[in-house]
């Protein structure tokens, strides 16, 4: 049946909802060219890390082996020296293939790599600069100037296939190392004695440390370097207020086996004391904790510059075995133990990095001298600060290679 | 499966997930870039590449509003970026009255030949009378879409509705006549 009908109802009617199944190909065509999502892999923050570095260090290496070959340069400068000289022989030579020569140094190598070398097995590092002086000191009409260019000829400059042959090196190094170490804490600076000293302020003996190192080198840039060392380390709790007393106040963290035990005065100890209410005399003090180890590092060593004088950078760690601990009390004079920390761990590690230079003083002698800092973790079993100690050493080493 | 589920497989680029989502929405959408395409051939490659485009950024769907409306929104944009690329010329704003009728019965008009008549109508017009009669988008919308004057969009569907109305009756007086 006709009927007056508004346009737009007429098309949303019919048309609003419907649905047409698409061609059977646009589902091919779609899944063809979809996107395929690789699954994520979350990669430890260790891996990138340590991915960067060793990219990082391959980049310095390259950097450093094939830039200026110190040979070339060294012959660079002579030509560039005797620039006058090398252009008067080649003048006065007839022969057309010397004259490209004539310009400058440049031209000379570019000339030099078309050349087959006369000689394959002839190396950089054996031209002998002074036989050219000797030659170009000479009148220029002689024959020898024709044997100098043969010989410059030679230079297999760019196309160099044989290898010099290295005289084999000595790959181990043992040294016997002393160092003064100053001990400290990152963070608060609380002492970790005891929860009454929480607040006190502590500070780092300087100490020392020994041992014997030994090294091997891996190629032109890493070695590996190991040992023992003995180190003894400590640092002072301060402020400490003693008064004579009965008994001993037993310290969480400290089992009251006094090490020498004669020695031990009965003594109470506080960290404030209102004198002003009492007549008892106390004295301030400190209290000095002492505690050695025996350290076996393990450390990568990398070239930065080689020579007599050479830089090098450190990292590593180090495996920690306690071999002392004390605390002593010091106070107006008088020293004395009061026990062993027992919140020490028996083995801890530390993290050390720093820089060392090596000196070579003879043919197979050198003294090296190396900044280090090494980070403790785990010292504490438990401590009441936030107490992260580290150490830094100057270690000095008198070295022999074998 | 759920459909949220659905879609996130979908996000992980499971095959699985996507040939389910193709088989739920396809028909609408299809019909959807009828409506707004001149021919069947162009309404296939809009449903291909709005399909392509709804997969790739799946992952960005928020769950906050419909799944259907979304996919619709991005088919609709993938038409109109087509129709910007092509810079269709502006036509002049001209004044016709708003409501048009026509007088029709509706059994004798089919679904096909009402398709086929928006199909045929000229480009910005057909976008226009798609997006305000069939979608419900506003002229204010309608004219940031297309990136005209709102006036121009409400002519152009003036001219839209008269088009059709006279395709219409143009089309059933050929029936009785035929």
């Amino acid at each position: 049946m006709r009927e007056n009908k508004n346009i737009d109802r007429l098309f949303q009617e019919k048309l609003k909802d419907f649905e047409v199944s698409p061609p059977i190909k646009s589902w091919n065509f779609i899944e063809k060219n979809l996107v395929v999502k690789p699954p994520k892999r979350s990669m430890p923050l260790w891996i990138r890390i340590t991915g960067i570095a060793a990219m990082l260090l391959a980049f310095i290496s390259l950097g450093n082996n094939y830039i200026a070959p110190k040979n070339l340069s060294s012959i660079q400068e002579f030509i560039f020296k005797h620039k006058d000289t090398i252009e008067n022989i080649v003048k006065n030579e007839e022969n057309p293939t010397k004259k490209v020569i004539t310009d400058h140094e440049n031209t000379l190598f570019n000339v030099d790599v078309k050349v087959t070398p006369l000689n394959p097995h002839f190396h950089l590092s054996e031209i002998n600069l002074d036989t050219f002086s000797e030659i170009l000191t000479e009148t220029p009409q002689t024959n020898k100037p024709t044997f100098f260019l043969k010989d410059a000829h030679s230079i297999p400059l760019g196309t160099e296939t044989s290898k010099p042959e290295i005289p084999k090196e000595k790959r181990w190094s043992i040294a016997y190392t002393i160092a003064p170490i100053y001990f400290s804490s990152f963070g608060s600076g609380d002492s970790p004695v005891d929860a009454q000293f929480e607040n006190n302020s502590t500070s780092g003996k300087s100490n020392f440390s020994h041992g014997i190192k030994i090294a091997f080198k891996l190629n032109n840039k890493f070695s590996v370097q190991s040992g023992v060392n003995v180190v003894d380390i400590g640092y002072t709790t301060n402020n400490i207020h003693l008064t004579p007393g009965v008994a001993i106040i037993s310290l969480s963290d400290i089992s009251n086996k006094p090490i020498e035990s004669l020695k031990t005065t009965k003594m109470s100890l506080g960290k404030e004391f209102n004198t002003s209410q009492n007549n008892i005399t106390n004295t301030t003090g400190s209290i000095d904790q002492v505690f050695g180890y025996i350290e076996i590092p393990l450390e990568i060593k990398y070239q930065i510059t080689d020579g007599k004088l050479g830089l090098n950078i450190v990292g590593g760690f180090s495996t920690l075995f306690l071999n002392k601990n004390e605390l002593v009390i010091e106070a107006d004079g008088f020293r004395t133990s009061i026990g062993e920390a027992s919140n020490l761990k028996e083995i801890n590690f530390s993290g050390n990095i720093g820089v060392d230079v090596d000196y070579l003083i003879h043919k197979n002698l050198y003294i090296n001298i190396s900044p280090m800092l090494k980070v403790q973790t785990n010292t504490f079993s438990k401590s009441t600060g936030d107490y992260q100690p580290y150490y830094l050493g100057i270690y000095t080493g008198l070295n022999f290679k074998f | 499966m759920s459909l949220n589920k659905l879609i996130k497989q979908c996000a992980l680029s499971d095959k699985k997930a996507q040939a389910t989502v193709y088989e739920l929405f396809g028909s609408k959408l299809f019909a959807l870039c009828l409506k707004y395409s001149t021919n069947k051939q162009e309404a296939q490659d809009n449903f291909q590449d709005g399909f392509i485009t709804i997969f790739n950024k799946i992952g960005q769907f928020n769950f906050k509003g419909s799944f259907e409306g979304w996919m619709k929104r991005i088919m609709v944009n993938t038409v109109l970026q087509k129709y910007r690329k092509k810079n269709v010329l502006n036509i002049v704003t001209e004044n016709i009255p708003d409501e048009v009728i026509v007088d029709v019965d509706e059994d004798e008009v089919s679904l096909d030949m009402l398709l086929k008549l928006i199909q045929e109508l000229p480009e910005r017009y057909r976008l226009v009378f798609n997006l305000y009669v069939l979608d419900g988008h506003t002229h204010k919308e309608i004219a940031s879409f297309l990136n005209i004057a709102e006036g121009t969009s409400k002519s152009n569907l003036s001219r839209a509705r008269f088009i059709l109305k006279e395709k219409v009756e143009a089309v059933l007086s050929d029936q009785i006549s035929g």
